[in-house]
């Protein structure tokens, strides 16, 4: 638990969830006992949501003259020889031969590194059973597994990585 | 979230202090319960007994509980956890691996989602008949006991023993689809407190800190994840009768983006896994056993209430798992893709 306030700083970044979990601990440990930090962090809060409501409230079409002169400049880029037409004039028959030669050679070895890369990934059917029954255990009356998936000893933590939610941290290593 | 207001934290210790209204409905006495722990603290033991048809589990842990959201649960059994503790603070899990000399720290930010419990206690009271059974005394106190019963099955599907003093629930049971018992959590050497010291809830220093699995706060906007998956995914056109779409989300296992569609009928859940590419499911701790979804081949698993079913098909993965019968969950894979 910290002892001293919470600088501004600190509580801005616990708002944003941006500290290490040690450091969002004492922080959340010291607001519960902590009156004047407690203000200042709501303070931080209702900042925050000002600022988020704002923005909200400026969020504006682009202007109708904006909009048809980026649709000119793309008709206009549609009009001019494409990258692939310029490939096409380059690719005289002095030089065709030896560069469809490199480009076969590439295509076969490219071909067998990827297929090497993306081997099928097995999942163990007990990760979907873990996930359904975390989320299972937010319905009323629901507990979830009986013991939790992160104790268990036959899992490194490296296994562990199996969730991550979009838009959340996704780290599952030893630091 | 993560606070409480003073004045609700007053409320609180007077209600405890006084001790909980009797609640006259069913109904209304389930949706005190579920309120109960934000503003009880206490102390006891919990024993968890989970039935499977190829392999039971049972934990043993000490519980202390300070309201509203501080939690330390002890594991005294199985061996394997035994000094192992798990302490949540708020949306914040701290697991502590005595062995491993390390803390595992979780975030969910579905913990202490207020709409969402809200929205789920209403799928609950629309799906199922809440009705009082015949008071108990139950480790030395009076309970009131409630049955719920799904409208459309007939069938009891849970049973709780409530503190009739207090509103907490002391035990509980489910029932499978077949009717067997399948999970009983019990709660015993109760003690209510009006003080538990915070430092019960600190997580002890010095050890390896390890981040854990963290999960955002799940969308009810289904449309919106099914959009975010990356691939053409489909939801089942056939669902048992009760169950709605609850929340969804776009999760990463083992570097295989998956959609996760999660539907409840307030007790009994099932979840939709989606994904494409190179992967497939693995059965190395359970035996599984084959069927056929239309003309693919798939394979199952009944982990005591709990089944899983997964099949290939149009070049997509998909796994559904439910507290639902292996036939019920055939008939939604059916219906996926027709």
């Amino acid at each position: 638990m910290i002892e001293k306030h919470a600088t501004t700083e600190d509580l801005i970044d616990y708002l944003h969830g941006e500290l290490p979990p040690e450091a969002d601990a004492g922080i959340l440990a010291h607001l519960e006992q902590c009156a004047q930090c407690t203000a200042l962090y709501d303070d931080q809060a209702r900042l925050s949501e000002s600022l988020r409501s704002y923005a909200r409230s400026s969020e504006r079409d682009l202007p109708q003259g904006v909009v048809a002169s980026i649709w000119d400049a793309i008709e206009r880029e549609e009009r001019a020889p494409s990258s692939l037409q310029r490939l096409a004039a380059f690719l005289r028959p002095a030089y065709a031969l030896p560069i469809a030669a490199v480009l076969v050679l590439g295509a076969f070895f490219g071909y067998t590194a990827t297929h090497r890369a993306a081997a099928t990934t097995t999942i163990d059917a007990a990760i979907y059973l873990r996930d359904h029954a975390s989320l299972n255990s937010t319905m009323p009356f629901g507990d979830g597994a009986s013991e939790p998936a992160t104790l268990r000893s036959d899992e490194s933590a490296s296994d562990q990585q199996w969730i991550a939610s979009t838009g959340t941290s996704v780290v599952a290593q030893d630091q | 979230m993560r606070k409480i207001s003073s004045a609700l934290a007053l409320a609180a210790l007077v209600t405890a202090t006084a001790g909980a209204t009797p609640q006259a409905s069913p109904t209304a006495l389930l949706r005190a319960a579920i309120a109960a722990p934000k503003h009880l603290s206490y102390t006891g033991e919990v024993q968890v007994l989970r039935f499977g048809t190829q392999r039971s589990e049972a934990a043993i842990y000490r519980i202390e509980h300070r309201a509203p959201d501080l939690t330390r649960r002890w594991y005294l059994a199985p061996q394997n956890l035994y000094g192992d503790s798990v302490i949540s603070r708020g949306e914040t899990t701290y697991s502590i691996d005595v062995k491993r000399d390390r803390v595992i720290v979780a975030q969910d930010d579905a913990i202490d989602d207020q709409v969402a419990e809200d929205d789920n206690f209403a799928v609950l009271a629309s799906n199922y008949n809440a009705a009082f059974a015949p008071d108990e005394q139950y480790d030395g106190r009076p309970v009131r006991v409630v049955v719920l019963t799904n409208k459309y099955t007939g069938q009891t599907t849970m049973r709780l023993r409530i503190d009739a003093k207090t509103n907490l629930v002391l035990a509980k049971e489910t029932y499978a689809a077949n009717g067997a018992l399948s999970t009983q959590v019990r709660f015993q050497q109760i003690r209510y407190a009006q003080q538990i010291p915070a430092g019960v809830f600190d997580v002890p220093k010095g050890m390896h800190v390890v981040q854990g699995p963290s999960r955002g706060l799940p969308s009810s906007d289904l449309q919106h994840v099914i959009a975010a998956a990356g691939f053409a995914a489909h939801g089942p056109k056939y669902l048992p009768e009760g169950f709605t779409p609850v929340e969804g989300d776009v999760v990463d296992i083992k570097g295989i983006r998956t959609l996760h569609l999660l539907y409840s009928d307030g007790i009994r859940t099932v979840s939709l896994f989606q994904n494409q590419g190179a992967s497939d499911i693995g059965f190395e701790s359970y035996h599984a056993s084959s069927t056929k979804i239309e003309n693919h081949e798939a394979k199952y698993v009944e982990d005591g209430a709990t089944t899983l079913l997964a099949w290939s098909e149009s070049g997509l993965h998909f796994t559904l798992v439910g507290e639902l019968s292996l036939g019920e969950l055939e008939k939604i894979a059916s219906s996926v893709i027709p």
